[in-house]
């Protein structure tokens, strides 16, 4: 009945046959239906890309092949199968990172803090719905520090939001980027001095750590020529001792003390990383009068100095410029009513510490985290004060440039991480808002309205 | 516009958006639940049997009955309805306490006497004692920021509740007792306020309520004060200004050891800090004391006697404790070991003071006394140990599971209450435990609606279905009070607060 | 530091030698001015183009098309956006010592008798675009007492727009005090019934009795979402509309001004404020309610505000009802609409201009204008091409020489 009519109409065999085609194709290409979307290249289409200098590109296509920027650029060939994203009109950036931030770790009770504790230790890469606020705000890697006590805390990593199904996870990028100290005593002033105090004996006591460590290794030295000798000299001796009588009470048998090796101290030799300038160092502080502690600090010990938060950088920018050390600004402002340590913060010490010569950056990480979410808000007002700024700029190659990631994330060159957003607008507008993030390829975030548009427009990526 | 307060004008608004709010609710106005078996409340249970309800008022109830073309149906083949459930003596978990959505620790109690940090003025306060400005040492709270100050934290602890370490869970279970309560502490004596001005009537704790198939409540008042505020009955769901039925319900009164262990008073950790507001009973005795004395006062009051002696009620205290003593406004007394469930009859009768008995925990022991006066009794939550909130009770508490059963085979129709506990020791849950322990089905249900209504004085609204009565309804997906049993549709005053049928 | 006022290039030579010009005479301020700015922030909130403001005599005296001034003598233009002056909400700038403790219901005592014009937070108020401010007693009182308005610059000792405005409630733990009593909610609502059924009756407070009369407006704080239902049920009673203060829960706030739309100011909102909070505002301007915004205190409020007003927008709230906000509906809610907060005939001349969209935080201040007066700001500026250093005129009108 039906079921010849439809067959007389159709060829079964050749339906059969080409499906059969399609999907060895599919397995061949990695495309069965188990293998996750990121293996599929990625194209944008038709994006709005700010440029360097400040100008806007049109109808531009970023591709993304596994994970990482393939080729950017207008009207570039796209590969068979890849997925493709119309973004037309819309606007896309690198992902945002934050400067500092203990987003994803938790919280709460004493750190006790050390040299080799490292932030990546706590981190906790399945905090999601943290991690997605930050994603929801453009933010695709943070650097993480290790806690907030005072002193040496550890070690800071970079981690980047990366995760797939749509939800955000994070993956390690750097795990020692930095080891931060927390000169800040805004408290007590009393602890300025036990904390810097305490800091700087940590660092002679490493470089006296270091001399015990080559003390030992010359006594060994010698103490393993020793014994060669003295070994050499019994057998010398056991030849002739047949035939002699050793009757030489002045002879005394030294006794050959083998030196005792210095214990391994991790702290230590993370401390002497830091003084051989294989780690760079962060120190947190906001008054003036840390500030320049800190700077006495990296001037005595040789350390590749950045100023975290430096609430009164500004002050002192001339003695910051020439000690060579860079800052990273904590948030310009927290737009409300805070006081304490905050109230003194201004954007002005953005633009002050620019014109002074210091390397500056922004992050907006606050106490738990959620600052995350308002990583370009904060580079707008550094905007504001400085019309020379790029706030997306400052926000993405400007730190990591300064972090030293810069060659895998924050901008939009091939080679590096496919960590992407694409907004509504100009980010620059105050209605503009995230409507996807990717990070790696993967799509981590929608915004729930822009889906619904899509889908009632019809208009999706295929 | 809205700056010279013009009354008509605001009317005419009112009026707007009440029309506006009249047209939403009658666009659900006739509902009908039809199940297996209804439980009516008031005979044998009805098969296949349905209720309409219209405009929140039942209108017609039994087997086979039309069913408007217009009515949104919801059907269980093997479902039973039975009328909503009431807690008389319901212990709001939010009554006390504000925390954001994202903060607040699923169904943890021991939150109840918490109040979060962002009301402190400066930003920071003591997480546990809510310090802020109810901590006479307040000034003290701008020294313990979590986070910067740990090391003071933990040498001094907080001078409030005295506890080393900001971590409710450890602080309760070391036994540390909360100092907060949102019962006006200015007075033992404070039966001229009212728990509605302190209660939250948008805390989620009143959605978990009525998803569990409770749909009205009595709100009790914390048990510090010895003659505490004046109760309120709501319901669980709906608009604001429907859900009070009664703002001015019972006065709740406390003889036994929790006026002076919960509260922020001489309790020990606070011992250090007396002020002219502080003298309180520290003892049963003292406790005793203030009761008498506060009616006493009052028939000199009455009288147009001078009132003596130190520790008076307040003034506005008279009227209020006048009229218990008249009958026109209903006396709880909660007391629950035996010497205070006597003491309490015994004073109630000095004074020939009505009352209803709630928590009679030792009831099983106390027989003679209780026979004699047959009070109205609000018994529960059953347990074999202290649970939630009693914990911090001084109180021996030295319960027993079979006590619900033996009041109900002496003739007593207690209500039943869960007061703080919820999920499986909710209020379903408490019957479930009623029956294990012995009582029947159908007392059962009666404990947990019938009792109640009767207790709360709503007989005529609510308890059962029958035509007139509350549209207050609950479809269960099976034999109601059985463990695998939950609520399938609850409707509370017509409106639907939760419905999980696939419809 | 010294006060050095430069003019941005953007203002054009004009504006420059306008100024230079009434430099020369002795306190002198040029009487008319036609700012034709490359857009205007209208009464709704919205940005216009083409249009010229006329302002003499320290009022504004017509808005009107660009074109029909374009010819004027005084006209300047102005390569920005002209906003009314920032109206800061439950500010204390200026006050000092306004926590009474001595009783807990106060409704005799005024703010502004607290009011200390050094205060040197009305110059860095000024310099970030707030012109005015409601000033209120602080809230650790069931009745604190009234409030006020002022304006932040004021050389002829003018400070009040509204010496003796709203009266302010308090429904918050704040006013729980051991001491002072009441310690709950509870006894607080008593002690207010008590004040007011007494006012009513003709022998309590005859202050209380102008808010139940409507007379005088009423400001209540709330903190909790049960503060406001509290607060609502015991004005109800008396058929008196409060407005509401620092509400806390401001996703909830929605729901409950669903039937009862009123005035509402909000924030301030942060970068640690929540965006469920956040987005409150734009749920409350959709029941009706007129959202005003709060920016708080600090050495930047104009910035504060502007941050605020700049997330709300984030979270729901429409730019127009943004600008408003901080403008207009601020102005409204402190009862002051008709002297202040929009650009309209009649209002005071207080005005300022911003480098773009007031609500983009990459915009800063570029003038401010008090009163028909221009005042510049004090801080460090960006770098510029002309500078003129007008210290000696500043000191003369405002008797503050070295700023910080």
């Amino acid at each position: 009945m039906q079921r010849s009519s439809v067959s007389s109409v159709v060829n079964w065999r050749g339906v059969i046959s080409l499906v059969a085609t399609l999907v060895a194709v599919a397995c061949v290409l990695g495309l069965s239906p188990t293998a996750a979307a990121q293996s599929r290249p990625v194209a944008l289409t038709g994006a709005n890309v700010r440029t360097t200098d400040g100008g806007v590109l049109e109808n531009v296509t970023i591709l993304i092949v596994e994970g990482k920027i393939a080729r950017i650029g207008p009207g570039i060939e796209v590969p068979r199968f890849s997925q493709e994203i119309d973004v037309a009109g819309k606007f896309v950036t690198p992902g945002l990172i934050d400067g500092a931030s203990l987003l994803g770790m938790n919280p709460g009770g004493g750190w006790s803090a050390s040299a080799t504790r490292r932030a990546v230790d706590a981190f906790d890469p399945f905090a999601t719905s943290e991690l997605r606020e930050a994603a929801r705000n453009g933010v695709t890697a943070v650097r993480l520090i290790p806690g907030q006590s005072a002193g040496i805390r550890g070690m800071s990593a970079l981690v980047r939001l990366e995760g797939g199904d749509g939800g955000a996870r994070g993956s390690v990028l750097v795990d020692e980027l930095d080891l931060s100290i927390n000169l800040n005593s805004d408290s007590r002033a009393t602890q300025r001095l036990d904390v810097f105090d305490g800091v700087c004996r940590a660092f002679r006591d490493a470089l006296a750590y270091r001399e015990s460590q080559e003390a030992y290794e010359v006594q060994l030295e010698e103490y393993l020529e020793k014994v060669a000798e003295r070994k050499k000299k019994a057998e010398a001796d056991g030849e002739k001792k047949d035939g002699e009588d050793e009757s030489n009470g002045d002879k005394k048998k030294e006794e050959i003390n083998k030196p005792r090796e210095p214990g391994t101290n991790r702290d230590f030799e993370v401390l002497l990383r830091a003084i051989d300038k294989e780690l760079p160092v962060r120190i947190e502080a906001h008054r003036s009068a840390d500030i320049l502690n800190a700077l006495e600090l990296a001037d005595e010990f040789g350390l590749d100095l950045t100023i975290e938060g430096g609430a009164e950088a500004h002050l002192v920018a001339d003695q910051i410029a020439s000690a060579n050390a860079a800052v990273i600004l904590a948030p310009l402002t927290s737009g409300g009513g805070e006081t304490g340590a905050r109230a003194r913060y201004g954007p002005e010490a953005f633009r002050i510490l620019q014109d002074a010569g210091v390397s500056v950056a922004l992050s907006a990480g606050l106490d738990d985290g959620s600052g995350s979410r308002f990583v370009l808000d904060n580079a707008r007002i550094a905007q504001s004060v400085d019309p020379t700024a790029d706030a997306v700029r400052l926000a993405t190659a400007g730190i990591a440039e300064l972090l030293g990631v810069y060659d895998d994330v924050g901008s939009l060159r091939s080679g590096r991480y496919g960590d992407v957003v694409v907004w509504s607008a100009d980010p620059m507008e105050p209605n503009a808002t995230v409507e996807r993030v990717y990070v790696g390829g993967s799509l981590i975030f929608m915004d729930p309205s822009a889906r619904q548009r899509e889908a009632r427009s019809g208009r999706r990526g295929r | 516009m809205f700056r010279n307060a013009n009354w008509s004008g605001r009317l005419a608004s009112a009026a707007i958006g009440a029309g506006l709010l009249a047209a939403s609710t009658l666009s659900a106005d006739v509902v009908a639940l039809k199940a297996g078996t209804l439980h009516t409340g008031t005979g044998e249970p009805i098969e296949n049997g349905i209720v309409i309800i219209e405009d929140g008022t039942i209108v017609a109830v039994g087997p086979g009955i039309p069913i408007p073309g217009d009515a949104t149906v919801y059907e269980l083949e093997e479902g039973h309805i039975t009328a909503g459930l009431i807690d008389a003596n319901a212990r709001l978990e939010r009554q006390d306490i504000f925390l954001p959505e994202e903060a607040r620790p699923a169904g943890d109690l021991s939150t109840f006497f918490v109040r979060q940090l962002s009301f402190h003025n400066d930003g920071a306060a003591c997480v546990t004692c809510s310090g802020f400005a109810m901590c006479p040492l307040s000034s003290l709270h701008g020294e313990f920021k979590s986070g910067t100050d740990q090391d003071l934290e933990e040498e001094l602890g907080c001078p409030c509740c005295g506890w080393p370490s900001h971590n409710i869970a450890s602080m309760l279970t070391a036994g540390v007792q909360p100092a907060i309560t949102s019962t006006e502490s200015s007075s033992e004596v404070v039966p001229h306020t009212s728990v509605l001005d302190v209660a939250n009537l948008r805390s989620s704790d009143y959605s978990w309520l009525a998803n569990s198939g409770v749909t009205t409540v009595f709100v009790a008042p914390d048990t510090s004060a010895v003659i505490g505020p004046q109760g309120a009955i709501v319901t669980t769901y709906g608009r604001i200004r429907d859900r009070i039925l009664n703002d001015s319900g019972d006065v709740q009164a406390v003889i036994g050891t929790d006026p002076y262990a919960v509260g922020l008073r001489n309790s020990r950790p606070f011992g250090q800090f007396v002020s002219s507001r502080t003298r309180r009973p520290t003892t049963r005795m003292g406790v005793a004391w203030v009761f008498r004395k506060a009616f006493a006062d009052t028939q000199d009051w009455i009288a147009g006697q001078e009132v003596t002696g130190s520790d008076q009620p307040p003034a506005e205290a008279f009227p209020v404790l006048q009229k218990i003593m008249e009958g026109d406004v209903p006396l709880r007394i909660l007391a629950r070991d035996r010497n205070d469930i006597e003491g309490a009859v015994r004073m109630a009768g000095e004074f020939d003071l009505k009352f209803t008995l709630v928590e009679p925990v030792a009831a099983y022991d106390c027989w003679e006394v209780l026979e004699q006066t047959r009070p109205e009794i609000v018994f529960g939550p059953i347990s074999d140990s202290s649970v939630g909130l009693r914990r911090f009770s001084g109180d021996d508490n030295r319960t027993r599971l079979g006590t619900i059963r033996e009041l109900f085979e002496r003739g007593f129709e207690p209500a039943l209450s869960a007061q703080d506990m919820r999920d499986e020791e909710g209020l379903a849950g408490q019957a479930m435990l009623a029956i294990k322990a012995g009582v029947s089905f159908d007392q059962a249900l009666r404990a947990v609606t019938v009792n109640p209504a009767r207790v709360l004085g709503l007989s005529d609204q609510m308890g059962t279905v029958e035509v007139g009565k509350r549209g207050d309804i609950v479809l269960w997906t099976g034999k109601p009070f059985e463990a695998t049993t939950k609520p399938a549709v609850v409707v509370v005053g017509g409106r639907v607060a939760m419905n999980e049928t696939d419809d | 530091m010294r006060v050095s006022n430069r003019i941005q290039s953007s203002l054009g030579t004009g504006l420059a030698a306008a100024l230079l010009a009434l430099c020369g005479s002795s306190a002198a301020l040029a009487e008319r001015y036609v700012l034709i700015p490359t857009q205007l922030v209208a009464p709704d909130g919205s940005l216009v183009p083409d249009r010229a403001v006329v302002v003499e005599d320290g009022k504004i005296v017509r808005v009107g098309e660009a074109s029909a001034f374009e010819r004027d003598g005084d006209a300047i233009r102005i390569d920005g956006v002209l906003s009314p002056g920032l109206i800061s909400l439950a500010s204390s700038l200026g006050v000092a010592g306004a926590n009474a403790t001595s009783e807990t219901v106060l409704p005799d005592l005024m703010v502004s008798d607290s009011f200390d014009p050094t205060d040197p937070n009305l110059a860095l108020a000024v310099a970030s675009g707030v012109t005015g401010a409601m000033i209120i007693p602080s809230p650790t009182n069931v009745v604190s007492g009234s409030s006020a308005f002022i304006t932040t610059h004021a050389p002829d000792g003018e400070w009040f727009i509204d010496r003796d405005g709203a009266m302010v409630f308090s429904f918050g733990p704040p006013v729980y005090d051991l001491n002072l009593g009441p310690t709950s909610r509870s006894g607080a609502l008593v002690v207010l019934r008590n004040a007011l059924e007494a006012a009513k009756n003709g022998d309590g407070d005859s202050r209380l009795k102008e808010v139940l009369d409507g007379e005088r407006r009423a400001v209540s704080y709330c903190p909790a979402i049960d503060d406001v239902d509290a607060a609502f049920r015991v004005f109800d009673r008396y058929r008196v509309e409060t407005q509401i203060i620092h509400n806390e829960e401001a996703r909830l706030l929605a729901e409950a001004l669903e039937s009862t739309p009123t005035l509402v100011a909000m924030g301030p909102f942060g970068f640690s404020t929540p965006s469920w909070q956040i987005a409150g505002a734009g749920q409350v301007a959709e029941t009706g309610s007129s959202v005003a915004l709060i920016g708080g205190d600090g050495t930047d409020p104009g910035r504060a505000l502007r941050t605020t007003a700049s997330l709300a927008v984030r979270y729901g709230l429409s730019a127009d009802a943004a600008r408003r906000a901080m403008t207009g509906a601020a102005a409204e809610y402190a009862g002051v609409d008709d002297t202040v907060g929009s650009i309209e005939r009649g209002q005071r001349a207080d005005l300022v201009v911003f480098s773009g969209d007031p609500l983009r935080l990459d915009s800063s201040v570029l003038w401010v204008m008090v009163g028909g007066e221009w005042v510049a700001r004090p801080s460090s500026p960006a770098p510029a091409d002309e500078e003129f250093d007008f210290s000696d005129t500043m000191s003369e009108s405002t008797g503050e020489s070295e700023a910080r």
